[in-house]
């Protein structure tokens, strides 16, 4: 329990900067106070690993004071500057409802005690797991006891393997928690992975509920989500995988809103949220430019001056590229590149005989569609919408979701066609088994949406 | 009474549920069924020490391997592991316990090797004993790190 509570209180200064400043954005109070907390929380997380790699450029180094203060400081001027006179006149629409019934009360338990369960795992369990220990984990007790991001560690011809071209949001974050905690707490750190997790489940019942849904059918949803064995698996073992799945499900959701509702707080949402599932994992850039793709194509389907259209594309490209540029102007100085893929590889990969890896790549989606122990039963559940409900998964607007969802989908498994890693054991089968599972965590908020959506219960039914 | 209470759940919603909740809560209680020492052993985790988390889930022998090199071995050397699969999670956790100590493919200056009774290496010496197939051997020309 003391993991734990000292994981939440290193956490909360960067969760109330990132509050601060989504309460500066919002200035018609449409978030949901819940999800504008959890919100923070990532925004804050992100801002924060930002906001290391511009002091990693200017030679400044890293102690949890010259981190999170800067970032209260500078949330809390900003919130001064714009805050609107009174935040509590447009109160959220939850606020005015009718109590719980006994089917959301069972929800709602059930949703708080698998949120509670992986929160404790996690901090029970030591950094342990293959990727936690070798990528995210050597990564940030590197920066930790560096005070900095050790350029020598990246480019240590030893520790190639273990993917110095990856992002560092999930290291520096961790490297944070060490540093305000002032020790090496595994426990502690770890606690990043259920946050997120809650934070997937309240975004989505936030997003369900403005997508028309009543509030006990995106209770159900939130809980069919969380309930996943595998996702609240992924949010105990210190992988990245659960962070980018929040980042890219909850640019994808805002996006959609965007889209759905017109309200302008949730294009920077999602472009904030994109930026930082780029930051999170090297999959995460390909993620923010289906988003891209995704918004060009409203924009040009959507009647409007092309001035909307150049703003609304600056804006988020804007974003985009403010948030990645530290990313890549350090990962450039280093001469450190994606060796999964590059030039050479897609040069060498680009064979017809590699088809044959088609027959492990099925064979490895079929064991998610028929295994409940890891997935219960979302697949075939997505399978049954996409036969009776498919008017609703594949007519606009919830045709550009079902469109990601199979896009990222074919994207991760295109990869295995063209790796350049044959050799037993490393071989193509051995990162089906190792990975393919956890790549699908990522789309599996998206998923869920969709689920909702096709056979949820809409408020006015 | 809110509105809600008083519909009845929609029937692909039931259908969903009356799928969804027995298969989870099957493959929830399932493991302590088949095992029931896993309560136990998450309750000696609940109560035991960060040290002990580590000794409990990396394994007594291999914990206290990685514990003697650590107590043995400057801070600023260079190692190479002997004994551990390479392919096998025991390498990556040696290598994160061990850090700062920077593995090298060659050259390194300590041959940590472990469960390899007997081995030797030319130009190398023993440095630090843990037992008969775990100890840590010296390089006679040691590397600059």
């Amino acid at each position: 329990m003391t993991e734990i509570f000292f994981g939440l209180a290193s956490l909360a200064p960067v969760a109330l900067a990132g509050c601060l400043l989504l309460l500066a954005l919002d200035w018609d109070n449409v978030l949901q106070p819940l999800e504008r907390l959890v919100l923070g929380y990532a925004m804050g997380s992100g801002i924060l690993a930002w906001e290391m790699l511009v002091y990693q450029a200017a030679g400044v180094s890293f102690s949890a004071l010259k981190l999170f203060l800067p970032l209260l400081v500078v949330s809390a001027v900003i919130f001064r500057l714009v805050k609107r006179a009174d935040l509590r006149e447009h109160r959220p629409a939850l606020c005015r409802k009718a109590s719980f019934d006994h089917v959301e009360w069972f929800l709602i338990a059930a949703i708080a005690l698998a949120a509670c369960g992986a929160l404790l795992r996690a901090s029970l369990l030591p950094m342990e797991a293959y990727d936690a220990v070798s990528n995210w984990g050597l990564k940030a007790k590197a920066i930790f006891l560096a005070g900095r991001i050790p350029e020598g560690f990246l480019q240590n011809p030893n520790y190639e393997v273990f993917h110095p071209d990856y992002p560092l949001l999930v290291p520096l974050l961790e490297s944070y928690i060490y540093s305000f905690v002032g020790g090496l707490r595994e426990g502690s750190a770890k606690v990043v992975f259920p946050l997120f997790l809650a934070g997937c489940c309240i975004v989505l019942f936030a997003s369900l509920t403005r997508a028309g849904q009543s509030r006990r059918s995106s209770l159900l949803f939130s809980f069919l989500l969380v309930s996943i064995p595998y996702f609240a698996e992924q949010a105990t073992n210190g992988y990245a995988d659960v962070a980018i799945g929040f980042y890219f499900g909850a640019g994808s959701l805002y996006l959609y809103l965007w889209q759905t509702t017109g309200k302008s707080i949730f294009l920077p949402l999602s472009a904030l949220c994109s930026g930082f599932a780029a930051l999170t994992k090297n999959e995460g850039e390909l993620l923010a430019g289906f988003h891209l793709i995704w918004l060009m194509g409203v924009l040009i389907l959507r009647p409007c001056g092309s001035g909307f259209r150049a703003r609304a594309l600056g804006l988020y490209a804007g974003i985009l590229a403010g948030i990645l540029m530290p990313w890549y102007l350090f990962k450039v100085s280093l001469g450190l590149r994606n060796d999964v893929l590059n030039r050479d590889v897609l040069k060498a990969g680009l064979d017809w005989s590699h088809l044959n890896r088609l027959g492990p790549i099925a064979y490895q989606l079929q064991t998610q569609v028929f295994g409940p122990k890891n997935w219960n039963l979302i697949w075939i559940v997505l399978g049954a919408a996409a036969i009776w409900r498919r008017k609703v998964l594949f007519r606009p607007p919830v045709v550009f979701m079902t469109g990601l969802i199979g896009l990222t989908v074919s994207a991760y498994m295109s990869v295995y066609l063209i790796t350049p890693y044959t050799i037993p054991p490393f071989d193509v089968a051995w990162h089906l088994r190792t990975s393919a599972s956890r790549l699908l965590v990522h789309v599996l908020p998206h998923v869920v949406f969709v689920v909702g959506l096709a056979f949820g219960e809409t408020e006015d039914a | 009474m809110a509105e809600s209470s008083i519909r009845p759940l929609p029937k692909a919603l039931r259908l969903i549920l009356a799928l969804w909740l027995p298969v989870w809560a099957f493959f929830l209680a399932w493991p302590v069924v088949k095992d029931p020492a896993r309560l136990g052993l998450a309750w000696r985790l609940f109560r035991a020490s960060s040290e002990e988390r580590r000794a409990t889930v990396y394994g007594e022998p291999f914990d206290q391997f990685l514990r003697f090199c650590k107590d043995r071995l400057p801070p600023d050397c260079t190692f190479r592991l002997v004994g551990v699969d390479y392919a096998s999670i025991d390498k990556v956790r040696a290598f994160y316990v061990l850090y700062p100590r920077l593995v090298a493919a060659e050259r390194a200056q300590f041959v940590l090797v472990y469960r390899s009774p007997g081995y030797h290496e030319d130009g190398a010496c023993p440095f630090a004993v843990l037992n008969a197939g775990s100890f840590i051997l010296k390089a006679a020309a040691p590397a600059v790190p």
